[in-house]
Order: structure tokens, then sequence, then C-alpha cells
């Protein structure tokens, strides 16, 4: 390949690596908010799409910025419910979070045959004008640096990682945990929804079943593959973001299966989990006694 | 700062009715056995546990303390027996955690920093506050604890047996960190069960007994047995059984042998250095020693719980080093784990079932590949019976009983298979003294019977009375091995602390 | 004595008539009739033996994988995995089905269960060793694993396995030998649903009156206190996932085998995510199991017909379990201490 041909190659490579990186690192953002307080979230499926589903529908009302300030609400609701539920009724949080995500897959599923009357398949709602992807893109990645520098220089970020640590220690040093944990908790919901706006509002312009398709699964995946840091899940969610675009790229192009470029992400996580040793807040999943 | 009275006339049974006075710039100790409710106190104070009534003032006014935020704002400290530092944060980061010095919403490191050093200086205390809490040793971690109090304002620091896990000689720095704290005005309340502290470091000094009040007094004014007396209540007798083990039983051959053990503990420090051990069949071989100092390694590495990195262990003349857990039980080595509840018992088992554990491959208890219930239910009852445990029945969940009568299932399975030797970590902790004593008449059956022990407790009184050897550990290496009858307190103590007669 | 025979079966009761409740507002702020909607949804499931038949053969996969997640659930280990370990299991029974030829039924059909068991099992295992032996925890594996599955499936039922003289994305059918009996009248319903409740029986031994069993449950309630006890803790977490992903690779087989004739990609709706409200639901135990999984079932075949008369989508069945989860969770698995 000659240079020209490499920079045509690559240039939009990166671009569409950019934008499939984006909602994993907006979610991922999120799930870096509730684990490091402690509560284990594989909702985030569920969050982004609800977040989705209800920024589509009130996009389609009131205009797309609207929709991104009803998904961030919504996911915010979703993500103090998840709370909600593992501290006041003392779910699981692995049984709430599957409780969640079912319920946010079966009620959009539900709410779209019922408010959009469509046939059934196909089944999908438009939206006209779109959000430009950029400014997720630009957003998600200042809010890494944001939430870094948020986590370790800032007194909240200390007790954040306190409560996720250990919550009875961090009591005694005269903390209220439970406000702690809300707002990580309000924190994930909302960058989880921002994620399904991105989805519904920015990158397709439309809803269809099931339209986050494990996106939130594999931002939990760059958690974990980054530490539970915003700069090592982010790396993580721009790597997995090149993966998905270069099997785009490659297309019918050259031998190599999808399949296993789609993979990637999983095996990823896999290789992660045993060789890294990732080191999880200690107090990670714990029910208070 | 004016005088600081706290009262509770308390319904909770762990504390009745007990009200005391500590006054600025003393040191105020609170003595009592175990199960005295000195915790519970301790507790109420610092807003963790709160009281069924009862009031607290602080410089003469009333306060209400529901947390222990609250406990912190009106200049109360605690620092407890186990740290409360998270391991993952620095030291500095933990003394600031809640009370964040900051500039522009920025957490302003270098500001707490200095205020930090400062006041540690003052106490005399030097801790590396950039390592990571995880890194420290108990007497570091300890002595930031103080800081951090200090550092919230406290003008009452309360030490919950600041001594239990130190050494001797950090035991005695600590108490001119103590002595320092209060030169500068403030107060220490601090619990302990070691009278020795109390009469030297103490200017006041409350007793309790069974959750109640037994007395207060002027440090000064009162001696040691007046002490011993209030905290044991003048009805009780202080002089306890002792009962040695008959001569006859103890045989000559090696019951269980430990020959220069090495043993890795947490983060793969070397814990237990060369350890060796022998017991003979039929003796009670006691280990002592302060806590921490390589015990916990060592009965696991005996049972096959923790694996060696050299050395051997040998049951009746077998080398056992490469077996694992359930072969070594099996050839006749038995264990009593030290915390009943999470290692001795599964608490939502019924008691049949905690029975079995252990032994459900065996045919002879209803084990084997399928199990025999009918067979399971009489071998419990029978040995439900036998070890005197006071239950609904074979089929009532382990969490029913008791504290005693939970540790008498643990002994009593322990012992079903009629072992050969039995590793005990701390058997009698927390109990009262009928149960303490069922334990050891269920031990001492089967000492008769030829079995070798291998006891470890943290209370020298203990050990003396039931032990035939006493072993002491200091630092992971077996410092010295005393007959019973050569075992001065002394003596003993000075082994467990340096390490050397 | 009998009330107290019947105590544990109160609240998953209260949870499914909560959830029921739930539901009919959802119907009926949408517009709809909620009892038009629950008697045709009845109607659908067991108002006639063609009704009676589907509810039985949708619960049939249910109960195997939710076996599956209560056998991993009682030795304290979530497997979010068993579609994976599902779809796995009914390709390996599809390739077993149609590779060997000429064998008699009794011969075939044990061996493409078979296949799809050992698959099952030997991809649930992964995880169970890795958490065993690397601390790794299994539902971020098990999750990952799933979506390995499917692309896995997708890779191999697109390309070497693929069914040359179809156009559909799926494996040539099975042999006759190897196939199921089932019944004619379109429900679907297959010897599999006796197969499903040999294997609750098979769990409820396992459980309760053998030693493994025992070190599972013991495992699941106390892993410090089994592992001080002589319990090989690791290696009783690896044979706890090997047979729950053995149960969820015989559900996927049976699907093969008795339904499809044929392993066609995406034949999962999801019933291994399912399976966990079915567990859940079901206490964990066999018995809980196969009630919990005729319910789902039944909600299942009835949604569709009720989807067809009164148009409130069946959609509305998943919202159901999503609410069962919740309050049927609350009871059981509070928290997990490491």
């Amino acid at each position: 390949m000659s240079g020209p041909e490499l920079a045509g190659f690559l240039l939009p490579l990166g671009v569409s690596a950019l934008r499939q990186a984006t909602p994993l690192v907006l979610a991922g953002l999120g799930g870096i908010c509730s684990e490091r307080v402690g509560i284990v979230n594989i909702a985030l499926e569920g969050m982004m799409l609800a977040g989705a589903f209800s920024g589509l529908v009130a996009g389609r009302l009131a205009g797309p910025l609207v929709g991104v300030t009803v998904a961030v609400t919504v996911g915010m609701l979703v993500g103090l419910t998840h709370l909600w539920a593992t501290r006041k009724l003392r779910l699981n949080h692995i049984v709430s979070g599957v409780a969640i995500n079912l319920l946010a897959l079966h009620s959009t599923t539900f709410l779209l045959r019922r408010l959009f009357n469509q046939a059934d398949p196909p089944v999908e709602a438009r939206i006209q004008t779109m959000l430009p992807t950029a400014l997720f893109t630009g957003l998600a990645l200042a809010l890494v640096v944001v939430f870094h520098l948020l986590l370790y220089y800032t007194p909240l970020g200390l007790r954040v990682r306190a409560v996720g640590e250990s919550e009875a220690d961090t009591r005694m040093a005269g903390i209220d945990t439970a406000r702690v944990k809300m707002m990580g908790l309000a924190a994930s919901g909302v960058l989880a929804g921002l994620a399904g706006a991105y989805l519904s509002l920015a990158q397709v312009g439309r809803f269809s079943d099931d339209m986050v398709s494990g996106r939130g699964f594999i931002a939990l995946a760059a958690v974990v593959c980054g530490r539970w840091t915003p700069l090592g899940m982010a790396a993580a969610a721009l790597a997995f973001g090149a993966f998905d675009a270069l099997q785009f790229q490659l297309q019918g192009s050259v031998a190599l299966p999808g399949e296993l470029l789609r993979s990637i992400p999983y095996i990823a996580t896999v290789v992660a989990a045993m060789a890294l040793r990732p080191r999880p807040p200690a107090d990670l999943g714990r029910q208070e006694e | 700062m004016q005088s600081i009275t706290k009262r509770y006339p308390g319904g909770v049974v762990a504390n009745d009715a007990v009200s005391l006075t500590v006054l600025p710039g003393t040191a105020h100790a609170v003595v009592g056995e175990n199960g005295a409710g000195k915790s519970t106190l301790m507790g109420v104070l610092y807003g963790s546990i709160r009281p069924d009534s009862g009031s607290i003032e602080v410089s003469g006014s009333p306060v209400t303390l529901r947390r222990p935020a609250d406990a912190i704002r009106h200049g109360i400290g605690l620092v407890t027996q186990h740290t409360t530092m998270i391991p993952a944060l620095t030291a500095l980061d933990n003394v600031l955690l809640g009370f964040e010095p900051s500039r522009l919403g920025v957490l302003d490191r270098r500001m707490g920093r200095n205020r930090v050093e400062e006041l540690s200086a003052q106490a005399g205390i030097e801790v590396d506050w950039g390592a990571s809490a995880d890194a420290l040793s108990v007497a570091a971690l300890q002595k930031a604890e103080i800081v951090k109090a200090l550092y919230r304002g406290a003008r009452v620091l309360i030490l919950d047996e600041p001594t239990a896990t130190l050494a001797p000689a950090e035991a005695d720095r600590l108490f001119a960190v103590v002595h320092g704290v209060v030169a500068s005005g403030a107060s220490v309340l601090f619990i302990t069960h070691k009278l020795r502290e109390v009469l030297d470091h103490s200017d006041h000094v409350t007793v309790l007994r069974g959750g109640a009040k037994a007395g207060d007094r002027v440090t000064a004014e009162t001696c040691a047995d007046e002490l011993v007396s209030l905290m044991l209540g003048s009805d009780r007798s202080v002089a306890h059984s002792v009962e040695a083990t008959p001569e006859a039983s103890r045989r000559s051959e090696l019951a269980l042998q430990v020959s220069s053990l090495t043993v890795r503990g947490r983060g793969g420090r070397p814990a237990v250095h060369s350890a060796d051990l022998s017991v003979r069949a039929g003796e009670v071989l006691g280990v002592a020693g302060v806590d921490g100092s390589g015990q916990r390694e060592l009965a696991e590495a005996v049972v096959g719980l923790r694996s060696a990195v050299s050395g051997s262990v040998t049951l009746c003349g077998e080398d056992v080093t490469a077996r694992s857990v359930a072969s070594r039980a099996a050839a006749g080595l038995a264990y009593v784990p030290e915390d009943r509840h999470r290692e001795g018992l599964i608490l939502d088992f019924d008691l049949s079932e905690n029975l079995l554990l252990g032994r459900h491959r065996d045919a002879s208890a209803g084990g084997g590949r399928f199990l025999q219930r009918r067979r399971v239910l009489a071998d419990a009852a029978r040995l439900l019976t036998e070890g005197g445990v006071v239950s609904a029945g074979a089929t009532a969940p382990a969490s029913s009983l008791s504290g005693g009568n939970q540790q008498k299932v643990v002994v009593a399975r322990a012992l079903a298979r009629r072992p050969r030797a039995l590793v005990a970590m701390q058997p009698t902790r927390g109990l009262d003294v009928g149960a303490s004593a069922a334990v050891y008449d269920a031990i001492r059956a089967r000492t008769a019977a030829g079995m070798g022990v291998l006891l470890f407790s943290l209370d020298l009184d203990e050990l003396r009375e039931v032990s035939d050897r006493i072993a002491v550990m200091y630092n992971g290496r077996i410092a010295g091995v005393l007959d019973r009858d050569d075992a001065a307190m002394d003596q003993l103590g000075k082994l467990m602390t340096e390490g050397r007669p | 004595m009998i009330l107290r025979r019947l105590a544990p079966a109160v609240q998953p009761l209260l949870s499914v008539a909560g959830a029921f409740v739930v539901a009919g507002v959802v119907v009926w702020a949408c517009g709809g009739s909620p009892l038009e909607a629950l008697s045709a949804l009845l109607q659908g499931s067991c108002g006639s033996s063609t009704g009676l038949l589907r509810t039985l053969s949708k619960a049939t996969p249910l109960l195997l994988s939710g076996l599956a997640v209560a056998v991993a659930l009682r030795a304290g280990l979530f497997n979010i995995g068993a579609e994976g370990q599902l779809i796995l299991g009914a390709l390996a029974a599809a390739w077993a089905g149609h590779a060997f030829t000429g064998l008699p039924a009794w011969v075939h059909i044990p061996i493409c269960l078979a296949a799809g068991v050992v698959v099952g099992a030997v991809w649930a295992a992964i995880p169970g060793a890795l958490r065993a032996w690397r601390g790794s925890h299994e539902v971020i594996v098990t999750i990952m694993l799933n979506y390995l599955a499917i692309q896995l499936a997708h890779f191999l039922v697109n390309g070497a396995m693929k069914d040359p003289v179809s156009m559909a994305p799926a494996t040539s059918m099975v042999e006759p030998s190897a196939r199921l009996w089932a019944a004619a009248d379109g429900s679907n319903f297959s010897a599999g649903f006796g197969l499903a409740l040999l294997a609750a029986v098979g769990v409820a031994v396992l459980l309760r009156h053998t030693a493994l069993g025992f070190e599972i449950r013991a495992v699941g309630l106390g892993a410090d206190a089994a592992r001080v006890a002589g319990v090989n803790v690791g290696r009783t977490m690896i044979s706890a996932m090997a047979i729950s992903g053995g149960l969820a690779g015989l559900a996927g087989a049976i699907e093969v085998l008795g339904v499809h004739r044929r392993y066609l990609d995406a034949f999962s709706p999801g019933y291994g995510f399912d399976s966990i409200a079915v567990a859940l639901l079901g206490g964990g135990n066999p018995v809980g199991v196969t009630l919990s999984s005729l319910l789902f079932g039944g909600l299942s075949a009835g949604a569709t017909h009720m989807e067809a008369w009164t148009h409130v989508p069946r959609q509305i069945a998943g919202i159901v379990q999503g609410v069962v989860i919740f309050s049927a969770g609350a009871r059981y698995l509070k928290g997990r201490r490491r």
C-alpha cells in the first residue's frame, strides 16, 4: 500500500473507531462510577437501552436536545433503582442487574410496538434531526480526563475510592457513605443514559429492538480490562472500538472472519481476567450486614 | 475545656446503666474481663452503636451521637482494636479522608501533609505517610490512627485494647504517645484487660463486670488486688482448678512432629521460619505468643490449608507434608479453627450436616458417594448427646445455637473420627466458664486415650492451666519450649516479647 | 404441618401475583384491557390440549437451563453463561445428528445428547476453573463467553458447518435416527420434556443425596468452613459449573433434536437469560425450578396467542419476568461475600 492509500484506509478507520468507541467510553465511565462505590453494575446494558429509547421518544416530540436530557434523566432513575434494589431490597447486585436488563429490554420492545404501532417485524422508530456524533465523542474524551482528575485529585474522588474499598471503614471515618453511593449510581445512570442517547440520537437516528446489542457488556469489559481506572478503561474501549471499525472496513475484503474481530473484546476480557489478575475495589458486591 | 460527662443508664445487656466521667488532661482506663461490655461502651461513645437509653455530655452540654460523624464533630476520636485504615489508600489519604483540605475543589495533599506531620511531631509519632496502608506494620497503623483522630480535632481519644497486638516494646512507645497527648490537654480513654497498663499509665480507672460498672478508682489510690476483685466479683474464687494430664497417659511416641517448617503469610511475606515442634501422644503442647506472631500460618500449614515453603509435618511417624487437608484428616489429624462462624460451621446448614462436613465421604458417618440420611441423623444425635450440646435436635440450624454450643459442635466434629492429633486455635475464645470447661473436658477425654494436642492461645493463664509444655512463638520463630512447671509468667512474657529467655 | 411445608411457596406466589398486577397496570396504561389480555393468555397456554403441549414444550429448555443456573447458584456461583452453553450444546448435537449415519435411534440419540452435554460442560468449566484457580469473577467471564459462543456459532453455521443446499444460516437436518419423538400438532412438544423432568429428578438426588451435592451446597453456603473441613473448594466449583453447563447444553441439544431438527443461527430467544428468572423464582431447588419453568413456559406460550387476539405485544411476558426477579430475588441470595 502506498502512502496516500494507507492514509485513505487509516483515516476513515480512525474516525469510525472513535464513533464505535464513544458509547463504550461513556458507559464505561458509568461502570466505573458504580463499581468504584462498590455496586456491581451489569445493568449498564439496560440503562443504555432505557436511555436510547426514552431519548428517541422525547427527541421526536421536542427535539434532540430535550431527547438527550430525558435520556440522561431516565438513565439516572434506572441507576438509582439499581441502588435501591441492592441496598433497600438487599438484592444481590447481579440479580438486580439481570432484572434491570430484562425489564429494560422487554419494556422498550413492548412500548416500541405500543407507541409506534408498527408491523412486527421490522419495528423501528426514526428521528429526523440527528445530533453530530463528534459532539458526543469530544464530550466522552473530555469526561475521561475529568473523571481521572476527579477520582485521584479531589476530596470527592478520595471518598469514592474509600467507599469502594471498605464502606464500613469509610463510615467510621465520619463519611455519609449512603450519599456517596447515591452520587455514584446517579452518575452511572446519567453516563449510561448518555451513551444510549448517542446511539439512538446521533449514531443511527432510530430505535430498534435490543439496539444496544451487548455494548453495555463490552463497556463493562473495558472497565475490567482497564482495571477500574478511567484512563485504562478508555484505552480498552478505544481498542475495542478500533477492532469493531476494522471489522466493518475489512468486511468481505480479507479472509479474516468478521466474527473473530468482533470476538476480540470478549477474548481480551477473559484473558485479562485470567492473566492480569485485575484487582477490583475490595468492597465490590458486598452486601451490608 | 470543661469536664466531660457520659452516662448510660442502659437497657442493653452489654451495658447496664454504666456511667463514667473523663476529666480533661487525664488518661482514664476502663478494665474488665472479656465480655464485660467494654467494646460496646466504646461503640456507644463513638456513635457506631446506639444506646437504648442514657445520655452523653461533652464539655458539660448534652450531645446525641447517631453516627461516627457526630462523635468526630464533638471531638471524640476512636482507635479500634483492628485498624480501620483502608489498605489500598496511602496512610496520608486515610488520615485526610472525610476532612480533606482543598483549594478550588482540588485535594491539597501538601497542606494536609504539613498538618499531619506537625501533629505527629507533637505526639512523637513517625509514620511513612506516603506508603499505602497495607504496607504498614500493625504498630505503625495504630499510630497513624491516633494521628487521624488528632487531625480531626479529637479532645477525647478512645483506644480500644491498644496493646493487644503489640510487642511490649511497641506498647511502651505507644504509651509514651498517650502521655504526650494527655500533656497537651486532651483526654485519653483506653480499654484494656491488662492491669499493668492500668496501674502504670492511667490517672483514673473504671472497672466493668458483666456489662455493669463495678467501681471507679483513682489509680494512685488503688492496687492490683483491689482491681482484680472488682473485675471478678467477690463471690467468685480466683483460683482455677488446675488439672494436669496424668503422667501415665503421656507416652513416648510422637503424635505430631513439625520439622524446620517455613511458611509464607499474607502478601508472600515469610510468616513462619523453620519451626520445630513435637507433640507426644497424650500430651497438650500449648503455643503462646503475641497475636500475629505466625500462629495462624503455622496451624494452617500443619493441617494442610497452607502450603509449606520447606520443612515437613509428620503425623505418627508418617510424612504428610504433601497431602491435602482431607487426606491429613483421614490419617487422624483434626483441626478446631479460630473463627467458628466463618471457618468452623456453616450457619445455614443444620447440625447433622455440620457434623457430617469433612466426614461426608466416610461410610461410618453415613457418608459416601451417596449419603445415608438415616445414618447421618443417628450419628449426629449420638455426637450431640456425647458432646453435651443443648439444641433442638440434629435438624436444627447451626445458627440457632448459642456460641458455646456451637463450639461444642465444632469440637465434637473434630473429635468424631478419634484423631491421633488435634490442632486447636483459641478453642475457648469468647466462651463462658462452663462452655470452656466442657470444651476442655472433651479434649482431655481424647488426650487420655493418646491424642496429642497442639493448642494455640493468646491467654497465658489458660495455656498454663491445660498444657503439659508451652512453646512460645516470636516473630514467626519458636523462641523456646518450657515445661509447664517451669513456665513462670515473666519468663513466658520475655520470650513472647523479646524472643529470648 | 401442611402449612409449614407450604410456607416456602408463599413468597414466590406473592411475587408472581405482584408481577401480574404490574403487567396488568402496564397493559391498562397503554390502553389495553388487562382482563381480556389475561384471558387470552390463559386460553393460549392452557385452554386447549395444543396450548398445554405448547406450554410444556416452551417449559422444556427453561426447565433445563433453569436447573443449570440453580446448580451453580447452590455452589455460590452465578452462571450467567447458560445461553452460550446452550448454543454450543445445540450446535454439537446438530453436528452429531448429521455426521453419524446408519445408527439405530437408541444409539444415535444418546450420542447427540451426550455431545451437547459435554460441550456445554466444557464451556462452563472454563469460567469455573478461572474462578477456582485465578479468582476471576465468573459473572464477567460467563458474559464474555456468551458472546464468544454466539460469534463462534455464527461463524460455523455460515461457513464450515453450513448446510450446502440451504440459503439459511443453519446446519443440515439431523438424521431421522437422531430425532426425538414430537407431537404432530404444531405444539413442538417432544419427548424432550420427559428428559427434562428426569434431569430435575437427577439434580434433586445430586443435591440432596450425594457427597458431591453436599460439597456443592457446603461451598455455596460457607466456602471457608468447607475448605477448613477438607473440601476441595476449587474442584467443587469446577464440578458445579460443569454440571450446570452440561444441563444447559442438554437444553440446547433437546431443542435441536426435538424441535428444530437442525441448528438454526440465533434460534434461542434468550432461554439462557430467562433461566435466571426461572432459577431465582424456584429458589434454586429442583421442584421449585420445575414449577417456575412451567409458569414461564405457559407465559411464553400464552403471550403469542394473546398478541394475536388482543394486540397486546407479547413482550409483556418479559416484563412479568423482570418484576419476578426483583421480588423473588429479594429473599434469595442476599449479596455475596468473598
